[in-house]
């Protein structure tokens, strides 16, 4: 019996302390963790919006733009960039499922008028070496000046506008494919509405 | 004194656990795609080693010996954790290249290996030196794993391009195909100069 006691005293004084140590660490690095993620957004912002006054990573516009496949409101953040109070474009994250090694997320900016000016591929498991070739400012500039009316948006491969590299054919296409999606969204979304909403 | 500086020396080569101990294949293998990540993985696993090491052994004799894994396991993820928390606060870069590896740190075999085979069984002053030198040990070998697959993979080091623009990187180095095989060099490496260490 004094062995049992001995042994639930000692787990639990265990968990105790590591429970304590672990609120404490947590509690020091909340901030800064935060603090990096928002500073990696606005970075990001800045590389795929037009020029902005204001902090599109604060102005908003959370929109329901589907369901997902148990019947849940599928939610869009739509990052608004303004010069004073005219809406000069807006950012927005676009899924593609079909990367060759899963969810590849692109980070997609549009002017006012839905032309893209800037994409930025935020999150993906492709291959190094391949794959994440394409994670480059090179490539992310075929896509500027673009909409749904002046151009093809898909890999030259698809009949589209977009080169791509021999042998990385999947992710570019996934890619290309979730910018497309996302500036048909955000028709759906904006219309190609000037003024502000 | 000397005894310290053994116990901290014997990790770096003698018993070097990923060169001799073949242990923690698994971090050794998938972050040492470059130089940087299996520098920054070495010295993470080594701050948990070393302070896992010194906790165990201050706990040794109150620890009771049937719940000694679960409590060397609570010990171990606690340190991962706090480790995961600080890179992830205060060096988001090395977070986001070695991603899941560090909460995995509490998974590499070195670690609880250490605490269960000689933290528990020695004294503090002695642990730490274990776990010291294990960790640099193991550092080592992963930071030169992670050179040569980074030299031969992508043509540079720590970041730094190596070759001209006409070098073409061997781009299975950096793949989980040339992982397997720059360690078994290393690994035959290794065995062939304590062979020839033992002849002389």
């Amino acid at each position: 019996m004094r062995d049992l006691a001995n042994l639930v005293i000692t787990m639990v004084v265990i968990a105790a302390l590591s429970a304590l140590a672990l609120a404490q660490i947590n509690e020091m690095t909340k901030g800064p963790i935060a603090e990096n993620k928002k500073r990696e957004l606005v970075a990001a912002l800045k590389d795929v919006l037009p020029p902005f006054d204001n902090d599109p990573s604060a102005e908003i516009k959370e929109v329901v733009t589907g369901k997902d496949k148990k019947g849940k409101d599928v939610k869009t953040v739509f990052y608004l960039a303004k010069q004073g109070d005219q809406l000069t474009g807006t950012a927005f994250r676009s899924l593609n499922r079909e990367g060759y090694a899963g969810d590849i997320w692109v980070l997609v900016g549009v002017d006012a008028t839905g032309t893209i000016s800037g994409i930025k591929i935020v999150d993906h498991k492709e291959t190094p070496g391949l794959g994440d070739k394409y994670t480059k400012q090179s490539w992310y500039d075929l896509f500027k000046g673009k909409n749904l009316d002046n151009a093809r948006i898909a890999v030259k491969k698809d009949g589209g506008d977009i080169d791509y590299v021999t042998g990385a054919t999947i992710t570019a296409r996934a890619a290309a494919t979730a910018v497309k999606d996302g500036l048909e969204s955000f028709r759906k979304e904006f219309g190609n509405v000037q003024t502000d909403r | 004194m000397s005894r310290l500086i053994g116990e901290f020396s014997k990790g770096l080569w003698k018993e070097n656990p990923l060169l001799v101990f073949v242990l923690g294949l698994c971090p050794a293998l998938a972050v040492s795609s470059t130089a940087a990540n299996g520098l920054g993985m070495g010295l993470a696993s080594t701050f948990v080693l070393t302070s896992s090491n010194l906790v165990v052994s201050a706990c040794r004799k109150v620890i009771p010996a049937n719940v000694r894994i679960p409590a060397f396991i609570v010990i171990v993820a606690t340190f991962v954790t706090v480790t995961d928390l600080v890179v992830q606060a205060f060096f988001p870069a090395l977070s986001k290249s070695l991603g899941i590896f560090i909460p995995l740190i509490v998974a590499n075999c070195i670690i609880l290996g250490r605490a269960e085979s000689f933290a528990s069984k020695n004294s503090v002053v002695m642990a730490g030196m274990d776990g010291l030198g294990m960790g640099f040990g193991f550092t080592v070998a992963l930071t030169v794993l992670a050179a040569i697959r980074e030299i031969l993979g992508s043509g540079t080091l720590f970041g730094s391009v190596l070759f001209g623009e006409n070098y073409q990187p061997m781009l299975t180095m950096v793949l989980a195909p040339g992982a397997f095989i720059a360690l078994g060099i290393l690994l035959a490496i290794m065995n062939k100069i304590n062979a020839m260490k033992k002849a002389k």
